[in-house]
């Protein structure tokens, strides 16, 4: 089978590729074998839906879609496939014929120019897009590689759903409630004991007591993670099983008090917040500590040491984490910050290198990065 | 439409009986032109479940049932609750209670042998009974975003490979015939991409006017037209109010509310239901179901009307 011929094939790879959905061979062959059973051949919306029903896994998803379907009902039908990758209206593969009878049927309503510019995507709310956009800007200067975000979600750094998993690494099990879980080891010394089985010992579920505390810098140099810290806060709060969650913010560095609110209204003094925070709980810093801007500000230096000084006698568990890449650090405050406390930048691997920092494990964090030799 | 002359074709138009009507939760079931097709596709690809998404009360769960007795298969529905295991739709499997026979089973000779055949004490789940029966079977899988984040993966294999196996015995169950399976979903928690790539997708849209009367009609049937009509424009521009007040995420009054609504109107006398929809909403309890939307909606009678 010539490959431009397949039908449908262009529109497949532009959801793939450019929009990043998750999409493999079978999802494609699947449509085709819906194809020749009968399905979505009655008429364009027939055709329309069957890809929808098969490709599509969001309404999000759907919007775009139906714009990519629109579009390529609305480019003549051209064989000549020389377009070059760079130009992002790509001539498409011939459509199936029943596609085909269809358009001819019914001219398509909008004209190509309508076509809205191709830097956008889904709306997602994924700060995740906003960290991979400054890496990507940091890295080739200031040109940022393409002009849009992808949504191929594994090249996020950390998505919400691995920020949950991450958090379920946080444990202190305590067993407590109704017992509901049949102890084994208690109930074979019972039945040794009496020599048979009268009743089960039962004893409560295991639950976890861990308690995370989210300091989070805000405002200023932070504003392009809001989203992000928002996330983490939110997935530390729902869906992550802790057994408390609580946030504080501050900006640049906690300064005789700390917020209770984002907008930074509602102020607790520090030795306060520390006493509600208590000495179990896990403490979280979220903070670029003056990597974004990247300049070195002694005062921000000597604010966040005597604030450190401060938490570490008050809780056992600590950890930073840095929304820029730990190359960014070195010569800016970070850099200095980095050997007060773990921080870690915030990847799939520093996220979870903080939370076993905060499980009490060692973490060789004293001289992780090369340039802190 | 799909002419599959060997498989089962799910048209959307066969309606239970009014005398069966609540019998093991049996309704009638309007659906779409595009959820029909849907159901056909999920039951023509196999092994591909349908993920039904749509707003609470738009008809999600009882979609299944539906499609069970147009077809006439056998119906599973498994609802899955806050800490489900996906295990449990293959098959669960009593200890205590083998135990507990096993330590009588020198006093009781009929015991011994229950306690010898480890398939007294194994129960199949949901999952497990569709794979067993000889006639494809639908399945339910309802609000799967309830259980814990990894839940549905540890489903794919069962749905992938149509097979499991029972630990204990060490027996393969395998499907006769693919189950067909509806999935649906809240979205209150995420579900991960390897789970997503194998569903099929559709999102149940509110119904159009005259759907929601042939909706009221099928559920009551010898409704006065006029009553219908009358009760659906209220809860159509109640609707619409909460629509441009709320936005596309709050929660608005669905189609199961109007449902309800109707049965309570329809037992009053007509005449005075009619002349009470022209004022303000009658038994608003059943539409409004916080104390901001009471506020709200009981005051906004159009002028003139009060």
């Amino acid at each position: 089978m010539n490959p431009d011929e397949l039908p449908l094939l262009d529109l497949f790879n532009r959801l793939r590729r450019e929009h990043g959905l998750l999409l493999g061979v079978e999802e494609y062959m699947a449509v085709l074998r819906a194809l020749q059973a009968g399905f979505g051949v009655e008429d364009r919306r027939a055709l329309e839906q069957l890809c929808c029903t098969v490709w599509i896994k969001s309404e999000e998803e759907a919007r775009l879609f139906h714009r990519l379907f629109e579009q390529m009902l609305a480019q003549p039908v051209a064989r000549s496939r020389e377009s070059s990758l760079p130009e992002p209206p790509e001539t498409p593969a011939a459509p199936p014929p029943e596609a085909r009878d269809t358009e001819a049927a019914q001219p398509a309503p909008s004209p190509p120019a309508q076509r809205t510019p191709p830097s956008f995507t889904l709306e997602m709310d994924e700060p995740t897009q906003v960290v991979q956009a400054v890496r990507r800007s940091t890295r080739d200067g200031l040109e940022i590689g393409r002009p849009r975000f992808s949504l191929l979600t594994e090249y996020f750094p950390v998505t919400r759903r691995q920020m949950k998993q991450s958090w379920r690494h946080l444990r202190r099990p305590v067993r407590e409630g109704p017992p509901e879980e049949l102890d084994v080891i208690a109930t074979m010394e019972k039945i040794g004991r009496e020599g048979i089985l009268l009743e089960p010992v039962m004893v409560p579920r295991r639950s976890n007591r861990a308690e995370l505390v989210l300091l989070i810098d805000q405002d200023g140099s932070m504003v392009p993670f809001h989203a992000l810290s928002r996330q983490l806060a939110e997935t530390a709060r729902r869906g992550g099983r802790l057994g408390g969650a609580g946030v504080y913010y501050f900006h640049d560095y906690p300064d005789s008090y700390m917020y209770r609110d984002p907008a930074r209204l509602e102020a607790q003094p520090i030795p306060d917040a520390l006493a509600a925070i208590g000495e179990r709980a896990a403490v979280l810093i979220v903070s670029d500590a003056g990597a974004a801007r990247g300049n070195f500000d002694p005062e921000r230096l000597e604010q966040t040491r005597v604030f450190v000084q401060q938490l570490k006698q008050s809780v056992r568990r600590y950890a930073w984490l840095n929304p820029m890449p730990n190359d960014r650090w070195p010569g800016t405050t970070a850099g200095e910050i980095a050997r007060l406390v773990p921080m870690f930048e915030m990847s799939r691997r520093g996220l979870d290198a903080a939370i076993s920092a905060l499980q009490g494990r060692y973490v060789y964090w004293e001289k992780m990065y090369p340039w802190m030799m | 439409m799909a002419n599959l002359a060997t498989s089962h074709t799910y048209t959307g138009e066969v309606q239970p009986k009014p005398e069966e009507y609540g019998k093991d939760g049996l309704y009638p079931y309007l659906p779409s032109k595009e959820l029909v097709e849907a159901v056909n596709l999920t039951i023509f690809l196999e092994k591909r479940p349908l993920l039904i998404k749509g707003d609470p009360g738009s008809g999600k769960t009882r979609l299944a049932q539906a499609v069970a007795y147009e077809l006439g298969l056998p119906y599973e529905p498994w609802y899955i609750k806050s800490t489900g295991r996906a295990r449990d739709g293959r098959y669960t499997y009593d200890a205590v209670r083998r135990l507990h026979d096993a330590q009588l089973a020198h006093l009781d000779e009929s015991r011994r042998s229950r306690v010898d055949n480890p398939w007294n004490y194994i129960h199949l789940g949901p999952l497990g009974r569709a794979f067993q029966k000889e006639e494809r079977t639908v399945v339910l899988i309802d609000e799967i975003d309830k259980a814990d984040i990894d839940f549905p993966n540890d489903l794919l294999l069962e749905l992938d490979e149509q097979r499991f196996f029972i630990e204990e015995t060490g027996e393969e169950i395998k499907a006769h015939e693919p189950p067909i399976v509806f999935i649906t979903s809240n979205d209150e928690k995420e579900l991960p991409d390897a789970f997503l790539r194998r569903c099929l997708f559709i999102y149940i849209e509110f119904p159009l006017p005259s759907q929601l009367v042939a909706i009221v009609n099928a559920h009551f049937p010898g409704s006065p037209p006029a009553l219908v009509e009358a009760a659906v424009d209220r809860f159509l521009e109640l609707r619409q109010q909460m629509e441009q007040e709320k936005g596309k995420a709050g929660k608005k009054v669905s189609t199961s509310e109007l449902l309800d609504w109707f049965a309570v109107l329809r037992r009053h006398p007509e005449d005075e239901v009619l002349t009470e929809l022209k004022g303000q909403l009658p038994f608003p309890e059943v539409l409004l179901k916080s104390w901001e939307d009471h506020l709200r909606y009981l005051q906004a009678v159009p002028e003139g009307e009060r």
